[in-house]
């Protein structure tokens, strides 16, 4: 992959050639953005030049509303925290981030009017950002209503996304809660919290992960920049370029995993030999992303490459489902009883087992019971 | 009489090709045994293939959930572990599927005497298998001889039919998202997947009806030697060549009541007396 890192001597010779509207980025970083794009849409390299032409020439700077529900504002740190800088801005140059509690300067009814403003200039041709999972549940007391336990400027999360997301071009979910609820709404889930499209029952594209790769959330404004639409999704909604893959089927320790060399547990040898994470319980087999690919703050690492096993951040209701985080399966949940799979099923095995050792032991013991040949005295 | 003189006789029966012979063990004993084809020999064969990719499957599967026994020596390249087990977990899973899908087939034709029905539980079926179940936990009752699947055995088959058809289909949703997005396969495995609430789930799914398949497989295989030990018809030897062993008074009393029935009637008591010897090829 390209690694937006790389500097070169050379590309201060080529500074002149900035357009105006990417002052401050050279050339070669340009370039190499453009080429990073093409790959994570699955273009390939002959794309470059018309990604690098579609930002270029774009007049039209797409408006971007960036709302916040029930989250950590982590997708916001992962998407200006980029450690190149010149990134940072071209994102910024290439958008116009009207609204972003955040990062925004304005307050109060400022900050209101100027979502009021940037709703009602482009009504029907913004992008509408979610992040964070909407509570959807009443809170306990008098005077109370549902959704009560989210509230901005009066509104509850509900509300504030129904008004923005009706009148949005587009509406990108990042992050796993406005994907699919996150953290809050795994069992028993006491505010109710859901994902924005469930919420709101409007289609809405997801870039799961927590947090989540800025490179991908970036690639789909490129992809809306490039062809004006947001592009082929899965099932889930999530564009198929990063999430048609799972982690596995690209790993850097994937050939471990073939060869059969596993980490027994963290530490040990094969710890240390970077052998595959499959037995402490890594769901990088379950898990659609493109982590191992991209990799996280411009190609610096990513769990695996770190040695802790993906937890299957980018999946639906992962809290729960692919917890325990270190084992390889969930555990079987019987009423009053937690255990793991291969506890029940060897019990069952046993049980299946020690009844036919009962029966035999029963049957041999009452033989003179069981008539070898046809009783055909009624014939 | 024992399991392999009933073993010999049916196989020799099976050599010579006959569909029904009769043999007399001793001369004190004047009771004549009459070995009745049950399934072809192509059904016996499916039979066995099944078993051998099952086993295979077990083990490689016990390998893959949890990968103990057999490990990757020197560097990855040299070892290859895990895509051994895993390729020989696929190709198994090809002999079940083939074998499942052609047992399938011959139960409609004259093979399997067209059996289909024996294995649907229909109000019918589940009477007879209860009964036949309390006869043999208790003794209590008739009992009844089937020349072909009893209906107990018929319910049991039919549970694990729907088993290994559930964890094909669950295999595949783990096989087919390495293909291409666009196909329809992955489109497909994809939208069961997340129906069913993702891979990881669907990995549980299939960890635990293993667990079901060797319960059943247990029970199946003890009520085999069980009854080959307790009643004269054979069943392993059924399932081996491909006849069963009955007292020829018993051939009139099938209670089988599906497909093809050879003798509507018993066989002539007169031949009974000239009868001796081993045995004979129809």
């Amino acid at each position: 992959m390209c690694n937006l890192r790389m500097r070169n001597e050379i590309s201060s010779k080529g500074r002149e050639e900035r357009s105006k509207a990417l002052a401050g980025i050279d050339r070669r970083e340009f370039l190499s953005f453009c080429a990073l794009m093409s790959v994570t849409l699955g273009l390939g390299p002959s794309f470059i030049p018309k990604i690098a032409e579609a930002i270029e020439k774009a007049t039209r700077r797409p408006s971007v509303i960036w709302l916040h529900f029930a989250e950590c504002t982590g997708d916001s740190e992962a998407f200006i925290r980029s450690t190149n800088p010149s990134i940072e801005e071209l994102i910024l140059n290439i958008v116009s981030v009207d609204y972003h509690e955040t990062i925004m300067a304005a307050s109060g009814e400022a900050a209101e009017g100027a979502l009021q403003k940037a709703m009602e200039e482009n009504r029907g041709k913004y992008i509408a950002v979610c992040e964070g999972a909407i509570p959807m549940g009443k809170p306990p007391g008098p005077n109370t209503k549902k959704g009560d336990y989210l509230t901005i400027a009066g509104k509850t999360g509900i509300e504030l996304a129904r008004e923005v997301c009706q009148d949005a071009a587009a509406i990108m979910c990042v992050g796993n809660c406005a994907s699919f609820g996150g953290v809050q709404a795994q069992y028993p889930n006491p505010t109710g919290a859901v994902g924005v499209e469930e919420a709101t029952g409007i289609p809405t594209l997801k870039v799961p992960g927590c947090p989540h790769n800025v490179v991908n959330s970036v690639a789909v404004i490129v992809n809306f920049l490039l062809l004006g639409s947001f592009p082929k999704t899965d099932k889930l909604g999530r564009p198929l370029f990063a999430y048609g893959k799972r982690i596995h089927d690209h790993c850097l320790r994937r050939a471990h995993f073939d060869a059969g060399q596993f980490v027994e547990k963290f530490g040990d040898a094969g710890a240390k030999e970077k052998w595959c994470l499959y037995k402490v319980g890594c769901k990088g087999p379950q898990t659609y992303h493109n982590c191992s690919v991209v990799e996280y703050n411009d190609g610096t690492s990513w769990p695996v490459k770190a040695g802790h096993g993906c937890i299957g951040c980018s999946e639906p209701q992962f809290w729960d489902n692919m917890s325990p985080f270190y084992e390889r399966l969930p555990n079987i949940k019987l009423p009053g009883v937690e255990a793991s799979v291969d506890k029940v099923g060897f019990t069952l095995v046993g049980a299946a087992a020690a009844g036919a050792a009962i029966h035999g032991a029963y049957t041999f013991l009452n033989r003179k019971k069981f008539d070898p040949t046809i009783n055909d005295k009624e014939e | 009489m024992d399991f392999i003189t009933r073993l010999v006789c049916t196989c020799n029966l099976a050599v010579s090709g006959g569909d029904m012979a009769e043999i007399q063990l001793n001369q004190d004993n004047s009771e004549i045994y009459l070995l009745v084809r049950t399934r072809s020999v192509l059904a016996c064969v499916i039979h066995w293939v099944l078993f051998c990719s099952v086993i295979t499957l077990v083990i490689t599967g016990f390998y893959i959930a949890n990968p103990s026994f057999y490990f990757g020596r020197g560097e990855a390249y040299q070892a290859f572990a895990m895509a051994d087990m895993r390729y020989y977990h696929f190709m198994a899973a090809m002999f079940m599927i083939a074998s499942l899908l052609s047992r399938f087939y011959l139960s409609f034709t004259a093979s399997c005497n067209k059996d289909m029905k024996q294995f649907f539980p229909t109000p019918k079926n589940i009477v007879n298998a209860i009964t036949l179940a309390v006869y043999f936990t208790t003794g209590h009752g008739k009992h009844k001889s089937y020349r072909f699947v009893n209906p107990l055995g018929g319910m049991g088959i039919f549970m694990m039919s729907v088993l290994f058809f559930l964890m094909v289909i669950t295999g595949f949703l783990m096989y087919l998202p390495a293909e291409n997005p666009n196909t329809f396969w992955y489109k497909t495995s994809f939208s069961i997947t997340a129906s069913l609430g993702g891979l990881q789930q669907v990995r549980l799914l299939h960890h635990t009806m293993m667990f079901v398949i060797i319960a059943l497989v247990t029970i199946h295989v003890y009520m085999q030697i069980w009854k080959n030990t307790m009643f004269t018809e054979s069943d392993i030897s059924s399932i081996i060549a491909g006849y069963k062993l009955f007292p020829q008074k018993e051939i009139g009393h099938f209670h089988d009541y599906y497909g093809m029935r050879l003798h509507e009637k018993p066989p002539i008591e007169k031949d009974v007396e000239k009868t001796s010897g081993a045995v004979n090829g129809s």
